[in-house]
């Protein structure tokens, strides 16, 4: 297997089979990565399509600083968070403090649950909701950064993520499946 | 520790999604390849980089300027084109002139369909005519497209078997639909069974846009073998993009038939042509300018004004001042241009003047011996009589006599400290042809700056009530132009009619008398016209 690095020299080179070793290596995860942020699986190519449209085309930007997947994953995002803020999901939104006293914890009890069931969930939130959840529960961006990267006030996305966590809950007790969460 | 102050990921869901992986379509990789294989001709304007192009009002002006430019361009849409019949009227006619015998390829550019439409209407519907149809729906209209499809299709069951194959083509987007074959009939487009076949409702949906602007050529076969193939042409330009969220499910860009642009152009220049006549009455005032010839420059023959101005000045012989005077017309004009009209007419002036003339001393008037009637001797009244050449005229005078009056030992025997002042009354028939420029045309209060020439017929001048000057006594020219100018205002409170004010300043251009007559005048005449219009 090619490693990182020749990967990238031959990427840079324009190299069309490397590209295509870049492609088949990291294209399920990131695949995975743009469904989490949109529900049309249409959409999902699409992103897909363009983030690695724009990883061939700027791929002299990556100097090493960070490991590729994480690059790579940056890129995807982004280019998912793009495509999302066309939308304007969070016009209409409620601030934290009208759904603070409701926030739901962490649930640690559904270690056996696989990803496409998981996956199912994230996408059956609203657009905005699901964008927040995404950056701050699996990403692990704060809520500044969040407010900043899609242009919102941090108290939206703050109240995105308690409505995402809350409805997740309720799908997952509607499910059967036990949603006794504790305080993290 | 507060989780909103340090975000700790959420290490259940984190490690889910870690490993997960999902191998995309092929057909991801092959829009990548062909996207590589394009030039990158994008490029970007940094306009939110960083110094002076990151700046918020830079950001702000170069939006409010996009917003502006679109306003201008979609107003200049919005007049240019020509005003669509709402689709919802045309598409039932459109329908009900579709028969069986209609051309395939003619009735896939004009054919418009509606699933909406009735069972009753849709029975005109051709088989061609509902491949190529435009179908501007949103996304949940489009749930109950396949039993609607059914009722629609259902009078062309005398061809239930016949099978289409579909080819589509389309850009490079990854659609499920694209470079498919989609098993179908023609008499049951959508069949439960072809729907199954789909990958799910948006490549039903896809399928049913790309028809909306796709060229169907059908080719029917004969009755022994009833399949039919369908191939489409997608036309170039548009890909297909499904998007799903908020209320706005789907853009569908459609337009529908247009009516021929040049019988409108046409009719619209018809009516843009306006016709109409008016009656206007103009006070105002009327100065002659007369002057007495002088031998000085009798004898240059054709004097200019101001010549007779200057001499007439500095002999202090005949002054004129202007009076009241009023003026009749009745006229019609016509449109030329949104901006140009062209008006004209016949007009009555009655213009009344003051004039000053020196008396005459009472021994030269002894010495004189050539005037008939002395009560009306004074310079003004001896040059217009004088001035006469009509022969059969009671007073007229000898030509001999002409010389006397010009001749400046005559008129030194008219004393300038004893004056006259006489009435003259002027009559006129006009006829006016002008032009105007609209400055605020197709407006209620509309304004028109005005230029032209006016035609003045000379009927007659009586002076005092006492000498009645007429066209034929060869005084005065029968006809003199003058020229006009002014600004009008059109108050135009409906359709057809309307009222208008207008200052008008009406030089005459050139002498209103003879070349050899003593007397010269050149009129000017200034007033404000009121007028009403009828327009046709």
């Amino acid at each position: 297997m090619q490693d990182d690095y020749a990967l990238v020299e031959g990427c840079r080179r324009q190299d069309r089979s490397m590209q295509r070793l870049l492609y088949e290596r990291f294209a399920g995860k990131l695949f995975v990565v743009c469904k989490r942020y949109v529900k049309d699986p249409d959409e999902a190519e699409d992103i897909l399509q363009d983030a690695f449209v724009k990883i061939y085309r700027h791929i002299d930007s990556f100097r090493f600083e960070c490991p590729l997947e994480a690059w790579l994953k940056r890129v995807v995002i982004n280019t998912a968070l793009k495509h999302i803020r066309k939308q304007k999901p969070w016009e209409h939104t409620t601030d934290v403090q009208e759904l603070a006293p409701v926030l739901p914890q962490a649930d640690e009890s559904l270690p056996t649950l696989n990803y496409q069931y998981l996956l199912q969930l994230i996408q059956e939130l609203p657009p905005g909701c699901r964008t927040v959840f995404n950056l701050y529960a699996i990403e692990g961006y704060t809520h500044p950064e969040i407010a900043e990267m899609l242009d919102i006030a941090e108290g939206t996305s703050k109240s995105q993520f308690a409505r995402a966590r809350s409805l997740l809950q309720q799908k997952l007790q509607s499910d059967g499946h036990p949603a006794e969460g504790r305080p993290r | 520790m507060d989780e909103l102050e340090k975000n700790m990921p959420d290490d259940f869901w984190r490690k889910v999604f870690d490993e997960a992986a999902e191998t995309p379509p092929h057909r991801v990789w092959d829009a990548i390849e062909r996207r590589l294989d394009e030039p990158d001709s994008t490029k970007i304007l940094p306009l939110w980089g960083t110094g002076l192009a990151s700046s918020r009002p830079l950001i702000w002006g170069t939006r409010v300027a996009a917003a502006v430019a679109l306003l201008l361009v979609g107003w200049w849409a919005i007049q240019t084109l020509p005003s669509n019949t709402p689709f919802s009227s045309t598409k039932n006619s459109q329908l009900a002139q579709h028969t069986p015998k209609s051309n395939p390829a003619s009735s896939s550019q004009g054919a418009t369909r509606t699933e909406q439409a009735d069972g009753a209407k849709s029975s005109a519907h051709t088989p061609e005519s509902v491949v190529s149809a435009a179908e501007p729906d949103a996304k949940p209209a489009t749930k109950t497209l396949v039993p609607t499809e059914r009722q629609q299709l259902s009078p062309f069951k005398p061809y239930p078997t016949n099978n289409a194959l579909a080819v589509l083509t389309s850009k490079p987007r990854a659609n499920k639909a694209v470079g498919s074959t989609l098993p179908m009939t023609t008499g049951q487009l959508m069949q439960v069974r072809s729907v199954a076949q789909m990958p799910n409702t948006e490549a039903v949906q896809a399928l049913i846009a790309s028809l909306t602007t796709s060229r169907a050529v059908a080719t029917q076969a004969d009755a022994a073998n009833p399949t039919v193939t369908i191939a489409f042409e997608p036309l170039s330009g548009r890909s297909l993009s499904l998007r799903e969220f908020g209320q706005i499910h789907r853009i569908v860009w459609f337009r529908p038939a247009e009516p021929e642009l040049t019988p409108e152009t046409s009719q619209s220049r018809q009516k843009s042509r306006d016709v109409w006549a008016s009656a206007s009455v103009m006070p105002g005032s009327f100065n002659p300018m007369v002057a007495v010839k002088s031998a000085s420059y009798a004898s240059v023959g054709s004097a200019s004004l101001d010549a007779i101005k200057a001499s007439t000045t500095s002999q202090q012989n005949v002054s004129s001042r202007p009076n009241f005077s009023v003026s009749y017309q009745a006229g019609a004009g016509v449109q030329l241009s949104e901006h140009w009209s062209i008006e004209s007419g016949i007009g009555y002036l009655a213009g009344r003047s003051t004039i000053e003339t020196p008396s005459p001393l009472s021994s030269a008037s002894l010495q004189a011996g050539f005037i008939q009637n002395s009560s009306s001797s004074n310079l003004y009244v001896d040059a217009l009589r004088n001035s006469i050449h009509r022969s059969d005229l009671a007073y007229a005078v000898p030509q001999s006599n002409y010389a006397n009056v010009s001749n400046s030992a005559y008129q030194n025997s008219y004393n300038g400290q004893l004056r006259q002042v006489l009435t003259n009354d002027y009559q006129y028939m006009q006829v006016p042809v002008q032009v105007g420029y609209q400055l605020r045309p197709k407006k209620k209060l509309s304004l028109a700056l005005l230029g032209g020439i006016i035609t003045n017929i000379f009927i007659r001048n009586t002076v005092d009530n006492q000498l009645e000057i007429t066209a034929k006594d060869g005084v005065y020219r029968p006809v003199s132009l003058a020229a006009a100018m002014g600004a009008r205002f059109r108050y135009r409170p409906t359709r057809q009619w309307s009222a208008s004010v207008a200052g008008m300043y009406q030089p005459s251009l050139g002498l209103g008398t003879q070349s050899e007559s003593q007397v010269q005048t050149q009129p000017t005449t200034t007033g404000m016209s009121f007028g009403v219009d009828y327009h046709f």
